[in-house]
């Protein structure tokens, strides 16, 4: 079992401050970790609960899961890349997008102030790491809010 | 149409004028994600027509473009929650706390147990139950999207519900026939047909509460069958419950209905409150505040 501690700094790394993160419990599972509240743990464990959502897929490193856009959307604040609509439009279309950033690895998605997807960057390219069903709404939505302007 | 209702509910001519073209849209903001004024200020700038809700700063009255309100990237990324006004209700009769452990034994799609989870600011425990896989699954993406995680999930069937933690409060929105909501009769059969469920369910939500614990019952369905026959037989059951006066500041609510159609209730189910869309403003909607002692 790892300690909650190593999430933690995880997630200063994405620049959301740690007197927050410590609020958090965490549990892990095979393949995942879930963020929770850290009180009545042992009592949603007594009645076999699923507790959290999840936040990390595990692999040979934790990779953030796309709940990171949903549960840390304010607080981050490293990490980010600023996409205009025409960029994010085909961010969401093609699942990736070819731009030159300096950043390499998971890198977050900033359009008109709000964090609004998560995607890794290698070294000309960010590949968008949303579901497919997300990607498909968000575009109509877009496209609509762009064509009423 | 609702007839059989014209006994029980006050000025029944304006009721029925006023279920004829009820369409309120509403959301609730999110508030472990934005504040009110901002979510207003944001949607507003869309075109949005948004109208407060005197009794509950997180609400608004969607008045134009209402058809669109669930197609924004707000919405998508949780900012806010498309819910009924009265489905709110329930939760502010709970009045949720921080740190609390609290049981919501009907609770997908997750409406209630979010606005919960919101109140409670992320912090102590929800238990959400619910007996669907399907509706579990729509509960589970409206966790991720409101980004709550104080909430741990059960599937079970909320009758049988086992008893090995208790809590100091308890919600059980119970399965029914939705006239409050929908403004379609259903026949006496039917409301029939679910009372025992009710009942069964607040039984065991009664049973699971602590000592001096509070259970709020709730439907969104006009049937005295429904509402107040559940709440009668639970008091005639158990000594130690007691129907607790109870109000939302700011909304104007009828008291629960003591007979109808020669079945007598329990006196105190007029503590009850009962809502309706020409005295209320929202949809038809029942709720009990129930006292464990």
């Amino acid at each position: 079992m790892r300690q909650s501690s190593e999430f933690v700094k995880i997630l200063k790394k994405f620049g959301i401050k740690e007197s927050y993160a410590e609020k958090f419990g965490f549990v892990e599972s095979k393949k995942n970790i879930r963020i929770t509240s850290k009180e009545y743990l042992k009592e949603a464990h007594l009645l076999g609960a699923i507790s959290g959502i999840r936040i990390f897929r595990k692999g040979a490193l934790l990779n953030p899961s796309s709940n990171f856009v949903f549960v840390f959307n304010g607080k981050i604040r490293k990490r980010r890349i600023k996409l205009s609509f025409k960029e994010l439009k085909e961010f969401f279309e093609n699942g990736k997008l070819w731009k030159k950033t300096k950043l390499r690895g998971y890198v977050f998605i900033l359009y008109q102030g709000k964090i609004i997807a998560l995607g890794f960057s290698r070294e000309n390219e960010i590949e968008c790491f949303m579901p497919k069903d997300f990607r498909k709404k968000a575009l109509e939505i877009l496209k609509e809010e762009h064509l009423q302007k | 149409m609702f007839e059989k209702y014209r006994e029980i509910i006050p000025k029944f001519d304006k009721f029925l004028e006023s279920v004829k073209d009820f369409r309120l849209v509403s959301i609730r903001a999110n508030i472990l994600k934005t504040r009110p004024s901002l979510l207003k200020k944001c949607l507003e700038e869309k075109g949005f027509g948004l109208k407060s809700v005197k009794w509950y700063s997180s609400a608004f009255i969607v008045e134009r473009k209402k058809e669109l309100v669930g197609k924004t990237l707000e919405h998508m990324l949780g900012y806010y929650y498309v819910q009924r006004l009265e489905s709110m209700i329930p939760a502010l009769i709970l009045k949720p706390k921080k740190h609390e452990l609290i049981l919501d034994l009907c609770a997908a799609p997750g409406s209630k147990t979010t606005q919960i989870a919101e109140l409670m600011r992320n912090t102590g425990r929800i238990i959400a139950n619910d007996i669907s896989e399907k509706r579990l699954k729509a509960l589970f993406s409206n966790l991720e999207r409101q980004g709550v995680v104080n909430v741990s999930v059960t599937k079970c069937d909320g009758r049988k519900f086992p008893k090995i933690v208790k809590f100091r409060k308890i919600l059980v929105d119970a399965p029914c026939t939705a006239e409050g909501r929908s403004f379609k009769e259903r026949s006496i059969a039917e409301s029939k047909k679910l009372c025992d469920k009710q009942y069964k369910l607040l039984k065991r939500a009664v049973e699971l509460c602590e000592s001096n614990g509070i259970v709020v019952y709730s439907t969104c369905t006009l049937s005295p069958i429904e509402n107040e026959l559940v709440i009668s037989r639970i008091l005639g059951e158990f000594e130690n419950v007691r129907v607790e006066k109870t109000k939302v500041k700011g909304i104007k609510a009828c008291n629960g209905v003591e007979e109808w159609k020669n079945m007598k209730f329990e006196s105190s189910v007029k503590k009850c409150l009962r809502f309706y869309p020409h005295i209320s403003c929202t949809g038809g909607f029942f709720a009990a505040k129930l006292r464990v002692r």
